[in-house]
């Protein structure tokens, strides 16, 4: 009966294993948001945005970007380049506090949340008052110019200072 | 009938695995679920299942950690170096900041983190620089002091953004025994995993900072972000040999905070290995509009003393 009960504990955990990855060309945005461009550059015309949790087919890979097809919000595709580190092949969980566009059921809400989350820093918030200043400090730069440049000004700055993308 | 079961039961099990796979939803979750409930696994088999781990509770593996999970182990070490040292109010030196660290993090191997990069001046005049996982970069009013120019301001950014695309900071950690409450209290939080992943979250900051600001990367991570922040600045643009510029600074006799000492090679060490890296680089023309708007938002930032 132990044996059975390992063999079946054993299948069942190669089978999650399996489907804690998804479909061989589809992956994942693992960031908040991200930005589709025409090219693989971050020079490349802004094609669409997409947020974490969505999904997207992988048309081709090269070393360090993705050309992608996305599904818009409208339901028509779209096609362009991700960069690597915005992607993965992991079935990601939602997280209470993350904004995605998929619709989570309560029962995938109530699974969610895996590892360190912003539930899990709210509790060490409460336990450490003496750093409420600096995480009001940190909210506050989600939101600020000063520390999300965009990407156009950050072209401009570049140009504007003769450094010009150089030797790879 | 009941020696059938089981097979009957790993069958559905791994069909209903691949179908998880294919259709990306839930069920092999679901299959272990029920199977916990109808008591054919126990509810710690059906956990640990749950979390993708095997029913042994395999030690936690750091690449569980998702760039989500990061940023919030990022912002709490941020927090506590920002209470720590206090922060700079000024908005010209910070956006400058940004604008030269952001350019740099694009040139990396790791351009977006979960919520981005964020490049914050501490209000001291000791010599230091601090990455924090998700890309939380930390220099000290006294480190900016040191940097001459944009360039040399580049090359220290450099660095730290090395540290994050290298995960030095998880990596020197991969050992601490608060993985071990994450392994087997498992991923989901559920009422009665909570507690213990919060004091597992609170053991690990603890033990971050003291590795930042008191024991220090590795020798080999040391000289790594080195070599690779000389590949970053020479893929956005930046004259590489910079970083010679800033490790001679270093070496001149400055006054390094206690962390500092402790937890880099030395300067020399530093230099021997840079040296080769940057000796093949056609040397970049020195750019007055860089080193003017460098000065026009340096300057003010750098009057300033912290009051003791």
């Amino acid at each position: 009966m132990r044996k059975t009960r390992l063999l079946l504990a054993a299948a069942v955990t190669c089978g999650l294993t399996t489907a804690t990855l998804i479909a061989a060309d589809q992956m994942t945005v693992q960031v908040k948001r991200t930005q589709v461009r025409d090219t693989p550059s971050y020079l490349g015309k802004l094609v669409a945005e997409l947020r974490y949790g969505d999904r997207v087919t992988i048309l081709e890979k090269g070393p360090a970007w993705l050309k992608i097809q996305s599904k818009l919000d409208s339901g028509s595709k779209t096609s362009g380049y991700l960069h690597k580190s915005t992607l993965t092949t992991r079935q990601l969980t939602l997280t209470a506090g993350t904004a995605s566009q998929v619709d989570a059921s309560e029962e995938e809400l109530a699974l969610a949340g895996s590892g360190f989350n912003e539930d899990i820093e709210q509790r060490y918030r409460n336990e450490h008052r003496d750093l409420d200043a600096a995480f009001e400090a940190l909210d506050h730069m989600r939101g600020s110019a000063i520390f999300n440049p965009k990407p156009q000004d950050l072209r401009a700055f570049l140009a504007q200072g003769g450094v010009e993308g150089g030797e790879r | 009938m009941i020696a059938k079961r089981p097979i009957i039961v790993v069958a559905l099990a791994c069909a209903a695995g691949m179908c998880g796979c294919q259709g990306g939803d839930n069920s092999g979750l679901n299959i272990a679920m029920m199977l916990g409930d109808a008591g054919v696994i126990s509810s710690d088999e059906a956990r640990y299942m749950q979390a993708g781990l095997n029913v042994a509770g395999k030690a936690w593996e750091l690449e569980q950690l998702t760039p989500e999970n990061e940023h919030y182990i990022g912002r709490a070490v941020a927090a506590r170096l920002i209470a720590r040292f206090g922060m700079s109010e000024n908005g010209n030196a910070t956006r400058y900041v940004n604008l030269v660290g952001q350019s740099l993090a694009m040139g990396s191997d790791m351009p977006e983190t979960f919520d981005g990069y964020r490049f914050i001046i501490l209000d001291s005049d000791d010599v230091n620089a601090f990455a924090a996982p998700g890309g939380f970069v930390l220099v000290t009013r006294g480190m900016l002091r040191v940097c001459k120019s944009e360039d040399a301001l580049a090359a220290v950014l450099a660095h730290e953004v090395a540290h994050v695309q290298n995960r030095d900071g998880l990596n020197a950690l991969k050992n601490s025994q608060f993985w071990g409450t994450v392994a087997k209290e498992g991923l989901n939080v559920a009422d009665q995993n909570i507690g213990a992943l919060t004091e597992a979250f609170n053991g690990l900051i603890d033990q971050f900072v003291d590795q930042i600001i008191v024991k220090g990367y590795s020798r080999d991570a040391e000289l790594r972000a080195d070599r690779d922040a000389v590949t970053i600045l020479k893929r956005v643009g930046y004259n590489a040999n910079s970083m010679i510029a800033m490790l001679d600074e270093l070496q001149a006799g400055w006054k390094p905070s206690i962390g500092m000492l402790k937890t880099h090679p030395s300067p020399d060490q530093r230099l021997a290995k840079v040296r080769p890296l940057v000796a093949e680089s056609k040397p970049a023309p020195h750019v007055l509009a860089r080193q003017k708007r460098f000065n026009q938002a340096m300057n003010p930032l750098l009057a300033q003393q912290t009051e003791h």
